[in-house]
């Protein structure tokens, strides 16, 4: 990977990562660090990683970086981030969306990674199992659980309103 | 401790252990790390068959979610969503699950995860060649128009600012050519070109021209206040059109025909022939500057007889060490 190519990375994937990570951790400090970290990570292996695959080392990386802080710290920050629509009658979709991200923050690390990973940056169930190291089989079956969870959790809330 | 013996085999443990009774007290700390039993409660309601056919969804319609089916399956779940109501209502429950992926969270300090560092690139070989044919082209273009060609300055003036113009006559037996009488007048000068001996003949031939030439400058309308340049059409070869720069009184340059002409350079000139009255301050050069190009002026023809003498072996001066150009003499010193 040239110097051209890491910079690419920086400018395309960088508010991916993030976003992955800060979602997972609810901590913006935090997850600069790892970011960050991911990043330089990458800088000094650029002569071992494919301009190609750039985007899949760096979710690895980070994901790992993430898990291994996790570990360290073993707390989760409850970062009020995301708004809340309290309000009935708010339009519906932003409701959904802060129902939704409530939902995300109680399921697990696992879960809630695969969730994303799928989502946002639309891996495949083998892609999504190289980063997080597991099957393509064990990828699908988390993550249907993690929708079933989600759908459960929505359901009920929306009922209640 | 794991109870694997038999009833007699525990009968014995037990006759062993009364026996030895200090083996007793390690008996029961191996018993003391058997696991309590906990009691634990769990939601068997969603468990129960009722719920699970209510919660249960087809694999595929996850799948397709997930966007993991070919081509064909799709297509057969989509038809299935079209057509079964309770088939459409799981899909929808499902879609809610999904994440937008165009909410963008942007990282704060992106400049900081950069790795620029200035190269020096060098020019490639064919920037290297292009420039080396320009020295070699301006370079050679210089030499030439030293030693030969001719050199026209044009005169730097504002657009707005207006030409002096000057008046030169010729004296019909000395050719001599006046020199303008008004100060702060820009130099056209023209210096020999061919390094070769001039032709006598040939000589007689532009002596004829140059009478031709200055009848027709006679002959426009001048007046003695103004001044004016009168340029001929095509002015014979061999003649220059001089006009100096200095503020000095009218000068002559002297010609004696008898010595030999060196340099018979060929100038044209494509001006059209025009009168033109215009405003004296448009070429106004400043006293100090004046002073400073004379000095320049002169130094550059200084070194350009030096280099035609060292060339070609010709002196271009005279005896009065006045640089001969065509039938023009000016004063190196």
């Amino acid at each position: 990977m040239t110097e051209r190519e890491y910079n690419d990375c920086v400018t395309q994937y960088a508010d991916n990562v993030y976003r992955f990570i800060v979602k997972n951790l609810r901590h913006e400090e935090d997850a600069r660090d790892v970011v960050q970290t991911a990043f330089e990570k990458l800088w000094r292996n650029r002569d071992d990683v494919d301009g190609a695959k750039c985007k899949s080392y760096l979710f690895t990386v980070a994901y790992d970086q993430m898990i291994d802080h996790l570990r360290k710290v073993k707390r989760v920050y409850l970062k009020d981030e995301f708004k809340e629509e309290t309000r009935v009658y708010q339009k519906e979709i932003n409701n959904t969306r802060a129902i939704l991200n409530v939902a995300l923050a109680k399921l697990s690390e696992t879960q809630r990674s695969l969730v994303m990973l799928k989502d946002y940056e639309g891996y495949s169930y083998e892609e999504i199992g190289q980063i997080m190291n597991l099957s393509a089989s064990q990828v699908k079956v988390y993550l249907h659980r993690a929708r079933l969870q989600l759908k459960e959790y929505i359901v009920k809330v929306e009922n209640v309103i | 401790m794991d109870n694997e013996l038999n009833d007699d085999q525990v009968k014995m443990v037990d006759a062993f252990l009364l026996t030895h009774p200090d083996l007793q007290a390690e008996f029961e700390m191996l018993i003391g790390t058997r696991l309590p039993i906990e009691e634990f409660c769990f939601d068997k309601e969603t468990l129960l068959s009722g719920n699970i056919k209510l919660n249960a969804i087809d694999e595929d319609l996850l799948l397709y979610i997930d966007n993991e089916l070919t081509t064909d399956k799709k297509k057969i779940v989509e038809l299935e969503i079209k057509s079964n109501s309770s088939y459409q209502t799981q899909h929808q429950g499902l879609l809610l699950t999904k994440l937008d992926a165009s909410e963008s969270i942007v990282y704060p300090d992106k400049e900081e995860l950069y790795h620029r560092r200035k190269k020096i690139v060098p020019p490639r070989l064919w920037i290297r060649i292009a420039a080396a044919v320009i020295v070699i082209t301006t370079t050679g273009a210089l030499y030439f128009s030293n030693n030969g060609k001719p050199i026209s300055i044009h005169p730097v003036a504002d657009a707005t600012k207006s030409l002096q113009l000057d008046t030169i006559t010729r004296a019909p037996a000395q050719q001599q050519i006046k020199l303008p009488e008004q100060p702060a007048h820009f130099a056209v000068v023209s210096t020999p070109a061919n390094k070769t001996k001039s032709n006598p003949k040939r000589n007689s031939g532009n002596k004829n021209e140059v009478n031709k030439g200055i009848q027709q400058l006679n002959n426009t309308s001048v007046s003695t206040d103004e001044s004016y340049i009168v340029f001929a059409e095509r002015l014979p070869k061999g003649i220059t059109a001089i006009n100096n720069t200095s503020s000095v009184d009218t000068r002559t340059a002297s010609f004696d025909p008898s010595k030999k002409i060196i340099n018979n350079s060929v100038v044209t000139s494509s001006l059209a022939l025009r009168t033109t009255r215009e405003d004296t301050a448009a070429f106004r050069v400043p006293k100090d500057d004046v002073a400073d190009n004379k000095g320049s002026f002169k130094s550059f023809l200084r070194k350009a007889t030096r280099l035609i003498e060292r060339k070609t072996g010709i002196d271009p001066t005279n005896g009065d060490d006045e640089l001969l150009i065509g039938a023009v003499a000016l004063k190196l010193k």
